[in-house]
């Protein structure tokens, strides 16, 4: 493999090595979820509650039309407070929810104490988030809470996360009951993903190949299927007095994948055309060989914030439409019955 | 050995078959990309590479052109053989003369110049039964050297040539130990003459070996040249100063005066064809019309034969090989003392 080649390997790798924390940090800090706030007029406004989020997060973790919906109401009752953190899914069920009842009138007071503990499971979500989903959140859905949500009446005076526990230090005169709040469940249909990346591939010139793709995809919870295009830069294979042969490849790819968390175990079949010339003789001839490959594909794929994702890959071949090139009827290049690749692609998902 | 051990084996077993499977059901296509032409009217040009073949170094300029040529162009210079003959029978005095040239072309700056080496081998005897396998070889250096030279750098498109400027007894030598040479060897010949009919490899040098012409005209791919030309044209004593001030322009000032003036002596006209693409005017295919018989004193005549597999240049333009001639020699790399 040459210096080229080599480097992209390097780069690959430590690219890879250091993506993980600082991605998982990342993408932490991206979770986000939509808020609706409903207290009565002697309590903070909902700019109030929103700014005491912010100074305890360090950040606005509300967003407009985000999937996941937390709704924070405060309800007056005679000489007490009702408050409740209340959590929705994107499909607008209820999916756990925390009480607050206080025995007193003081809702600025209700609603810091409320404005912590919803902080405090934000970054909990938000953390649980960050590990869980590199595997398109297929853990998310075995995990614990699903069941609480679906128990809600037995669990919910026995579960009790950190908030309790927090939220008690803050206001011992809050009593707390916790239903955790959820982490949402994986979509059922399948994931879009568009992507493009360069690759090295060896047997298909006499030095190693560089190729760039552009490639599209659907990906299920444990499946997922490709449509890739593929170019490589010209290659000339050159005899001893300097005449050769220009050879560059043009790919339709198709490759169905097993999806095993963040790996990918693939078949794959390519077919297109090898465009090739002779070069530097005094009678030049061009030709189009069609190619077909088939062969085996391994791969891993680091999730880069909520919808981009980086992957590498390699590729095992076998050329089923070898070709010799030939200069004045001598053999230049024969192509070799096996060839493989070695790339990295930078994709997009959309739900 | 339980269950899932063997599944797992099972389907490395599948998946190997499969793949043998697949690899075995592909096809094989092959496409040819190009072509190169000679560059002039004969099979071989200046992208080849030649051994230069001839006994004595003073009566013609064939190793000053060849050395020459190789610094300025090519066909590069792989070999230099140095063999005897009637005229020129010692080939201690023969060799020394070649060594000269190439220690002057080395002092003026030239490169690419192979040392000398001496062949030793009497002519071929035609033997009783009159078969070229019954002959038995010399195995001299010069054949050896000719074998050798084609193992490296002959190349399919770009086989060796063989510029010959004396008798053919090592080129023939050469098949006599390996018969395949031929597929790797072009010879270029300045020799004999052009006939209303072809050629006679008569004199010049067709009459040395015989023997050797028939071997070589049968099994080689054959050129001769028989068109010379006033080789005294070529460094006229009124062009002696224009000579560079070094090693090389000395040896070439101290030899001019002693050239033949005869043209048939004019050697290099094999070299020129070679090197210079312009420089063979007229060429014939021709074939061989007889072999020849015991005691004979030239090698076969050649026909005019459209199918022929030899070549016979019979009309040359020397002008643009000596105009090469002065530019190399004038080129910095000549000029430097």
């Amino acid at each position: 493999m040459n210096d080229r080649a080599g480097l992209i390997v390097r780069f690959g790798v430590v690219f890879f090595w250091a993506l993980g924390p600082a991605e998982a940090k990342a993408r932490a800090d991206a979770f986000t979820v939509s808020l609706e706030y409903d207290a009565s007029p002697e309590c903070p406004d909902v700019a109030a509650f929103r700014a005491v989020m912010i100074s305890r997060l360090g950040r606005d973790p509300f967003r407009d039309g985000a999937p996941d919906r937390v709704l924070v109401r405060i309800t007056p009752r005679r000489n007490a407070l009702d408050g409740r953190l209340e959590w929705r899914d994107v499909s607008g069920r209820w999916a756990g929810e925390q009480t607050f009842p206080l025995v007193t009138t003081d809702c600025v007071r209700l609603a810091r104490t409320m404005g912590f503990a919803l902080a405090v499971q934000i970054q909990l979500l938000a953390s649980a988030r960050a590990t869980s989903e590199p595997d398109g959140g297929a853990a998310a859905t075995n995990a614990p809470v699903a069941v609480h949500r679906d128990d809600r009446a037995s669990n919910r005076p026995v579960t009790t996360p950190p908030a309790t526990a927090i939220a008690s230090k803050e206001s011992s005169t809050v009593s707390v009951v916790v239903n955790p709040p959820p982490i949402p469940r994986q979509r059922p249909g399948p994931e879009l993903v568009l992507g493009a990346g360069p690759s090295v591939g060896v047997g298909m010139s006499s030095t190693p190949l560089l190729l760039g793709r552009v490639f599209g995809g659907l990906v299920w919870s444990h499946v997922s299927i490709e449509l890739g295009a593929e170019v490589s830069l010209p290659a000339t294979t050159r005899r001893a007095d300097g005449a050769g042969i220009f050879q560059q490849q043009l790919l339709l790819g198709l490759a169905g994948c097993a999806v095993l968390t963040r790996w990918r175990m693939c078949l794959l079949a390519n077919a297109g055309a090898v465009r090739m010339a002779g070069e530097e003789v005094d009678i030049s001839r061009s030709a189009m060989v069609p190619v077909v490959e088939a062969g085996a594909r391994v791969g891993a794929v680091q999730p880069v914030g909520r919808r981009v994702f980086l992957s590498a890959y390699l590729d095992g071949l076998i050329v089923l439409s070898r070709w010799t090139a030939t200069l004045d009827h001598v053999p230049v290049w024969t192509a070799p019955r096996f060839a493989g690749a070695l790339g990295l692609d930078a994709g997009v998902r959309f739900p | 050995m339980n269950a899932s051990s063997s599944s797992n084996r099972s389907a490395a077993r599948g998946v190997t078959a499969l793949v043998v499977a697949v690899a075995g059901i592909g096809c094989m296509e092959t496409r040819d990309l190009g072509s190169t032409v000679p560059h002039g009217l004969l099979p071989v040009d200046e992208r080849n590479p030649i051994v230069l073949m001839n006994d004595n170094a003073f009566d013609n300029w064939q190793g000053e052109y060849a050395i020459l040529f190789a610094n300025g162009g090519g066909p590069n210079l792989v070999g230099i053989v140095v063999n005897t003959s009637g005229p020129w029978p010692d080939i201690n005095a023969n060799v020394a003369g070649w060594r000269a040239m190439v220690a002057a072309a080395r002092g003026g700056g030239l490169r690419n110049v192979p040392d000398p080496i001496a062949s030793i081998g009497p002519p071929l005897t035609r033997p009783g039964d009159g078969q070229f396998a019954s002959t038995p070889p010399n195995r001299s250096e010069g054949a050896r050297a000719i074998l050798d030279a084609a193992a490296r750098l002959s190349l399919p498109y770009r086989p060796l040539v063989v510029v010959t400027g004396g008798r053919l007894t090592d080129v023939a030598d050469a098949y006599l130990m390996d018969p395949t040479i031929t597929d790797r060897v072009v010879v270029v010949s300045s020799l004999g003459t052009a006939t209303s009919s072809g050629a006679a490899m008569g004199a010049p040098n067709g009459e040395m070996d015989p023997w050797a012409d028939a071997i070589v005209t049968a099994r080689y791919r054959f050129v001769q040249v028989s068109a010379f030309y006033d080789q005294l044209s070529d460094v006229p004593g009124s062009r002696v100063p224009e000579l560079p001030s070094n090693p090389f322009g000395d040896w070439i000032a101290a030899k001019q005066p002693n050239i033949w003036n005869l043209p048939q002596s004019a050697d290099q006209v094999a070299v020129m064809a070679v090197g210079t693409p312009t420089f063979a005017v007229a060429v014939e295919r021709v074939s061989v019309a007889a072999l020849v018989a015991r005691g004979a004193t030239t090698g076969p005549d050649l026909v005019a034969d459209p199918n022929g597999p030899a070549w016979l240049v019979t009309q040359s333009t020397s002008v643009v090989a000596v105009q090469r001639f002065w530019q190399i020699l004038g080129s910095p790399a000549t000029t430097a003392p």
